[in-house]
């Protein structure tokens, strides 16, 4: 019989959203709570009022901005720089208000590759592969059916791909 | 219900329950007439005041009280308690005894009446099942040493018969003077009673017991006073019942001619028979209604115990109670309502009328064979041994209330079992615990016994158990051990804390403030609801901060690694204003947050020189184990131990991915694919591996860190010990934790989040 998994198959349907008008001290709350409860806090879907996907927020887009701020003068400051505690301790104090009420629009990440409920392994191996994410957003006709995990992938992948005797390690090399 | 016009509702009774009720009555009349003229007899009184009492306070109890089953009248327990009282008092007034009775019950009943109005009912809560089981087993003990004479024939009336141990040695005294008549009829009912239910359960036992024998003694004509010596007592020799119910009324003396003293001296006395037909009443009922699925209001119950007694008292009625028997077979019939234990009333008073002259000819003899039989089965050994066996506790409150009603006068026994429920409930439940937590290298705290957590600035401490007056004694004293000069802040953790009170809130406060004088912060985390009310309507959250207020998440810790952040930020801000400087890392002090402070130690390490397929294999095992969404990185080692590169899952599927098709008009199967992917499996990783990463160790602070994570691209950073060893890692979700204690955030306190979860 033959066997084919897409995207669908794998939909995970809990996921995390935010607004893309809220702000990021909103979207670190909702990650830090999110932590435990199985569904991936690391990255939030961005949705609209509308219920269109828009983008998504991981926290790579909130470090990201963090450091522009951080090294207004961008890659000249070195990691040196950023061990002298008492600059950036202050930095934080100075910026950090400013930082946390920037909003989720205004950084999220826009350029998402999204996946189709019919996307085969290959597709998804290399979608991941790409974009470096531990979830993608399964899209159909603008709106999000739900997400699949990069560990959903890899552990098909694996599943496929080992035999029986291939399980183990061989401990004599 | 109430809008229902009263006839309509009497139409439906009378349609749907009414027949249950009637027949369940008349079963539990049947059993009741010889329970109540029995009783009568255990507390010394003519049997024609059981039957008294099991018209009116049953029909008055049944009519006001809230369970459909309960039936309330003559018990065995408090007539033993009547008896117990009688025995002191009879001697020191000139009172009939009768009148004494009826104050006590009088008394008793305005004591119930009140613990329902004052709803007190949850009261009864408390009270340890071992106090009824052991309380009611040693009721059983003494009926059967107090009945002996009287299955025996034998008659006491010239020994001073004050306590148990007195009766028991009287009626040895004389044993010689046993009447065989007697004694055949006490064991001709025993036996009756206890073969006739085996042959057909339907049958009533008592009742036919109470017939044979009668009918046998006065067709033998034992009943005569020409048999001298033998001559059997008979029900018309202690108090003839007459069949009118005229005679019940009487205004009883309390009321024409009180006597205060008596009234004082029966206080105690009262309390105990109306504590006890509380206890009693509430463990029927409890039991009846676990069965029948009705949910009884405890205060209302006890009400109408109070007002049935009360009114008892004014128709020649001893003290009811809740009877287990009754109740159990009104609940059997199938009985429906409250109806039920009001029509058993009524048939017992038919009873009285129709039947008085052959109760008459009742032996006292077979009276006291029933009785034996039914303080035998009071020895509950089942639940006896149910109560020994589930611990030390209910041991000593059950032997203590068991002793205690053989030693003590009866009366006492009841609050000796009170006091220790009491004394074990504290015992139990009036402990707070203390411990210290720490952070611990993986995520997370670890518990450490209390005072034994290295000195930090920061001290955590976890309150568990209750809150109660009796354990918070003392508890101030007792959080300040844990202070060392270095303390600047304090977190309590609350969350494992049952039930505060107002004395435990002014404690807290109090704590607040000693450590305020101190110049030591107080931060609270993982507050319930509960515990949240009671702090807020005290003022105790406006006084101390409600951003010093971390609130219990159902995740482990959550709200103490917050309020664990929000500290540390007091201690940064308190530093900064003072210019002092910072502390070293080495002692560990999140301190201008460094990988040390986030870094977990889980990780998955590697030869580098394995194949593809084995660090699959691994991977989706460690990923399967660890049942996390989140990606897990390989960490690859050399020979000597250190870090040689990382091998992250995008970049395996990536190797994996290539030479697949990606066509979708690909006829290739699942299968054919892992046919293809496993090519690639024989590869090394370390050509695979991303190798030459930098360094970070323990010490690389949390901003070096982000920039790296942004700048490399990797989602797990590795930390390094001196000699380049992995000793732990960072993943994204650490880094955000890092920052925000660094940004000073508090994400559940700050009440909705600004996104949501979805289950499309």
């Amino acid at each position: 019989m033959r066997k084919v998994i897409t995207a669908g198959d794998l939909l995970k349907s809990s996921y995390h959203t935010i607004a893309p008008d809220r702000r990021v001290a909103d979207a670190i709350g909702l990650m830090l709570d999110a932590r435990a409860d199985g569904c991936g806090a690391e990255t939030l879907l961005v949705i609209d009022e509308g219920g269109a996907f828009r983008g998504l927020l991981t926290t790579r887009q909130l470090f990201q901005s963090l450091l522009s701020r951080w090294l207004p003068e961008g890659a000249d400051a070195t990691p040196q720089d950023l061990d002298d505690r008492q600059a950036i301790e202050e930095r934080l104090a100075d910026e950090g208000r400013e930082y946390l009420m920037l909003e989720v629009g205004q950084l999220m990440k826009e350029d998402v590759e999204p996946l189709a409920p019919g996307d085969r392994l290959p597709r998804m191996m290399r979608s991941f592969a790409r974009q470096q994410l531990q979830s993608i957003p399964v899209v159909e006709a603008g709106r999000v059916l739900g997400v699949v995990l990069v560990v959903d992938v890899y552990e098909t992948v694996a599943q496929l791909t080992i035999t029986p005797e291939d399980e183990g390690i061989r401990l004599d090399r | 219900m109430e809008r229902i016009p009263a006839h309509r509702r009497l139409g439906q009774y009378l349609k749907t329950s009414a027949r249950a009720d009637l027949s369940a009555g008349f079963t539990v009349a049947v059993i009741g007439v010889p329970q109540a003229m029995a009783y009568a007899m255990i507390a010394d009184l003519p049997p024609v005041y059981g039957l008294y009492t099991a018209i009116i306070t049953c029909a008055v109890g049944g009519l006001l009280g809230s369970s459909s089953h309960l039936v309330i009248g003559p018990t065995n327990a408090t007539c033993m308690i009547i008896l117990s009282l009688m025995t002191h008092l009879t001697g020191r007034y000139l009172i009939e005894p009768l009148e004494i009775v009826l104050l006590l019950t009088f008394l008793a009943g305005c004591l119930q009446l009140l613990f329902g109005l004052l709803h007190m009912g949850g009261v009864i809560r408390y009270i340890s099942n071992s106090v009824v089981v052991g309380f009611t087993a040693g009721v059983g003990i003494l009926i059967i040493g107090n009945q002996l004479h009287n299955i025996l024939g034998i008659s006491l009336s010239g020994e001073r018969t004050e306590g148990f141990l007195e009766v028991l040695r009287a009626t040895f005294r004389h044993l010689s003077e046993t009447n065989p008549y007697a004694l055949a009829l006490g064991l001709l009912t025993a036996v009756l009673i206890l073969v006739l239910p085996k042959l057909d359960r339907r049958l009533p036992a008592a009742l036919l017991g109470m017939l044979v024998t009668g009918t046998l003694a006065y067709l033998m004509g034992w009943y005569r006073p020409e048999m001298g010596a033998h001559q059997v007592e008979i029900v018309r020799d202690i108090g003839p019942i007459s069949a009118s119910l005229a005679d019940a009324f009487r205004i009883p003396e309390f009321v024409t001619d009180p006597n205060f003293e008596l009234a004082r001296d029966l206080g105690t006395g009262a309390l105990s028979v109306a504590i006890l037909g509380l206890i009693e009443a509430a463990s029927i009922a409890r039991t009846v209604a676990a069965a029948s699925r009705q949910r009884v209001d405890f205060n209302r119950q006890f009400s109408a115990q109070g007002a049935a007694n009360i009114v008892g008292s004014f128709f020649s009625c001893f003290v009811g109670s809740g009877s287990p028997t009754r109740t159990a077979v009104c609940f059997n019939a199938g009985g429906r309502t409250r109806m039920a234990p009001v029509f058993s009333a009524g048939f017992v008073a038919l009873t009285v009328l129709l039947l008085a002259p052959v109760a008459n000819y009742i032996p006292k003899a077979s009276l006291a064979g029933l009785l034996i039989v039914v303080a035998y089965s009071m020895i509950e050994k089942h639940r006896l041994r149910l109560a020994y066996s589930s611990g030390a506790n209910s041991r000593i409150v059950l032997f203590g209330t068991l002793a205690a009603a053989l030693v003590l006068p009866l009366e006492y026994a009841t609050f000796v079992g009170v006091l220790l429920s009491i004394l074990i409930l504290l015992r139990v439940t009036g402990k707070t615990d203390l411990t210290q937590l720490v952070p611990s290298a993986d995520s997370g705290f670890e518990e450490v016994p209390f005072n034994r957590a290295a000195p930090s600035s920061v001290v955590t401490i976890n309150l568990e158990g209750d809150f109660y007056f009796a354990a918070v004694e003392n508890l101030e004293y007792e959080l300040l051990r844990c202070l060392t000069p270095k303390t600047r802040v304090v977190v309590l953790r609350m969350k494992r804390l049952r039930a505060a009170g107002s004395t435990a809130m002014s404690i807290l406060e109090h704590f607040g403030t000693i450590l305020g004088e101190k110049g030591i912060r107080l931060v609270i985390s993982g507050l319930e609801d509960e515990l949240k009310a009671v702090m807020t309507k005290s003022g105790l959250v406006s006084k101390l901060g409600e951003q010093n207020i971390f609130y219990a998440d159902n995740k482990l810790f959550q709200s103490t690694e917050l309020a664990h952040a929000r500290a540390w930020s007091i201690v940064r801000a308190e530093r900064r204003q003072a210019g002092q400087a910072p502390e070293s890392v080495a002692a560990g002090q999140p301190f201008n947050i460094t990988a040390a402070d986030i870094m977990s130690t889980r990780a998955i390490r590697f030869g580098s020189t394995h194949q593809l397929r084995e660090a699959l294999w691994l991977v989706s095992e460690m990923q399967k184990r660890l049942a996390r969404p989140t990606a897990q990185t390989l960490f690859l080692q050399d020979r000597e131990g250190k870090l040689a590169g990382e091998l992250s899952m995008w970049a395996q599927l990536d190797q994996l991915s290539k030479g697949l098709p990606e066509d979708p008009a690909s006829q290739l199967d699942d299968r054919r694919l892992g046919e293809l992917s496993r090519r690639h499996l024989t590869r090394s990783i370390g050509t695979l591996a991303n190798i030459g990463l930098p360094r970070q160790t323990k010490s690389t602070s949390l901003a070096a860190l982000i920039k790296l994570s942004v700048e490399s691209g990797m989602h797990v950073l590795p930390i390094c010990d001196d000699d380049g060893r992995l000793a732990g890692l960072v993943d994204q979700m650490d880094l955000l934790t890092g920052l925000c204690i660094a940004l000073d955030l508090a994400p559940g306190s700050s009440g909705s989040p600004g996104g949501s979860r979805t289950n499309a």
